[in-house]
């Protein structure tokens, strides 16, 4: 029979007129219609539906014997040859709508396809972009920094009286010109550490490092004249004796330095900044406490965020990057630590960093 | 307890003990070779300046001086961890103390192992990179323990 030499055609490629054009022949001829077939599960019940049908408009015709549907037989060839016409004609609607399914999923699929190819190259682009921006950056800061560097240097020889003596005046004008190079130094620097760290080349080198000796030390040498000019007290209070701790010297000393400028910056003049190491445990603790206005709680979750100035501080300075506890928190959980930050309003505030001593292996 | 002292006594002027001594400064800015040389400059060293790595090489072999300070990046084709590896390589130089100076900003990494007391971190103030000067010739007038 014909009809089954063509259900072996790749239905899903119905593109075939001829195929089309048979099954619709076939639906028609048999007053099948989809809607038919998909009355009834059972093909016999449809069998009976149609014969039912074809009866009783051959039983109108004039000079026609009447037949009764209940008197057919099982054997009885057309209802045989309608059976197989049916179940082929019901596989083929069912095949058709699934093959139109098909195809509505494959354009679909297509246009899913193309978006994210789409998608894929804005986002190539973004990241280049990303790239040139970090870059840029990086290049732009290190660029800023090498002439303040001679600025601050000339500036320190004047103020030092190395090359020849100033008056009052003199002095303090130079003493201004340290003090802003020194904030500038320190804000291009966190942005030459965001750099890295968004590029992801921040690269710890760690070694046994004496903390207070090689690391708060020179900071504190570094800050004795901001420190003297605000009438800040510093104290550094210790457990025991610090022994060394293994860490990368340089980033350990950004976060001091920021956690200490910081404590300058939003510390109340004449106060007081307690740097604390409890080092009896494994990881270490130090707490960088200043004197001061403090911070209400929920201020103290926006300040470890890029580029975050918590409002009420602004009028304090004004001049800040926004990175400094954000480059802070990232280098210390670098190292495997936590840092936070806890205060009591109108009293104090302070910031704890943990970090870990016995991982000489990693 | 400690309370820090602000303590810059003696940071101008020192004793004569290495007066005259001959310092090489390697840096391609002419502003920070400037800043340094006039704070070497009062403190009665004699100041040798160079740009480039080839031309600190030429220098350190003609003018054996006591001293170089080495700027890591430098323009031209030798850097300063190849300008100290040339030094080491050689006998006549191979003793001369360096102090690098650095910027950090990439991190750059010697193919060499380097003490990390010879580093000197830029941004840097004048008064304390002369300290380590001292330091370091001080040290380096010390008989070698092994």
């Amino acid at each position: 029979m014909k009809s089954s030499l063509l259900l072996k055609k790749d239905p899903w490629q119905d593109k075939n007129d001829d195929y089309e054009m048979q099954i619709n022949e076939l639906f028609r001829n048999y007053n099948i219609s989809t809607e038919l077939i998909r009355q009834t599960n059972n093909q016999d019940e449809l069998l009976d539906m149609i014969l039912k049908e074809y009866i009783d408009r051959f039983n109108e015709l004039p000079g026609v014997d009447f037949v009764d549907f209940e008197d057919l037989e099982e054997g009885w060839p057309v209802k045989e040859k309608l059976r197989s016409l049916i179940r082929f004609a019901t596989q083929a609607a069912l095949l058709k709508e699934k093959s139109e399914m098909f195809r509505r999923l494959e354009i679909s699929n297509r246009q899913l396809n193309e978006a994210t190819q789409k998608l894929n190259q804005k986002n190539k682009k973004l990241v280049e972009i990303n790239k040139q921006y970090l870059n840029m950056l990086g290049f732009v800061s290190h660029e800023l920094r090498s002439p303040l560097i001679s600025v601050l240097g000339f500036a320190e020889l004047l103020s030092e009286e190395v090359i020849g003596t100033l008056n009052a005046e003199q002095k303090k004008a130079t003493n201004v010109i340290i003090r802003s190079s020194n904030s500038l130094i320190e804000m291009i620097q966190n942005y030459l550490e965001l750099a890295k760290i968004e590029q992801g080349e921040m690269m710890l080198e760690k070694k046994p490092v004496d903390l207070f000796h090689d690391v708060l030390l020179p900071i504190l040498e570094e800050m004795s004249e901001l420190f003297e000019k605000n009438e800040i007290s510093v104290f550094v209070e210790s457990d025991k004796m610090l022994s060394s701790v293994f860490c990368d010297p340089r980033l350990i000393r950004v976060v001091l330095n920021n956690l200490l400028a910081n404590a300058v910056k939003y510390g109340d003049e004449g106060g007081e900044i307690l740097v604390h190491f409890v080092t009896e445990n494994d990881p270490l603790k130090v707490s960088v406490t200043n004197t001061g206005d403090g911070l209400k709680k929920q201020d103290i979750k926006k300040i470890f965020q890029k580029f975050s100035q918590v409002e009420d501080t602004i009028t304090h300075a004004g001049k800040s990057s926004g990175l400094g506890l954000y480059n802070a928190k990232y280098i210390v959980k670098k190292h495997g630590g936590e840092i936070w930050a806890e205060s009591e309003v109108g009293k104090w505030f302070r910031v704890n960093f943990t970090l870990p001593v016995l991982n000489m292996n990693e | 307890m400690i309370n820090i002292e602000n303590d810059r006594s003696g940071t101008k002027r020192r004793g004569e003990s290495h007066f005259g001594k001959k310092i090489l400064i390697v840096d391609d800015e002419k502003d920070i070779r400037d800043v340094i040389k006039e704070t070497l400059k009062v403190d009665n060293f004699t100041v040798l300046e160079a740009e480039t790595g080839e031309y600190a090489w030429n220098l350190v072999r003609q003018q054996n001086p006591d001293l170089v300070l080495l700027d890591v990046i430098l323009p031209g084709k030798w850097n300063g961890f190849d300008v100290y590896k040339k030094m080491k390589a050689d006998k006549s130089t191979e003793k001369t103390p360096v102090v690098f100076l650095t910027a950090v900003a990439k991190e750059e990494k010697p193919d060499i192992k380097i003490d990390d007391r010879n580093y000197f971190y830029k941004p840097f103030s004048p008064i304390q990179l002369v300290d380590k000067i001292y330091e370091v010739l001080d040290k380096s007038e010390e008989p070698e323990v092994h």
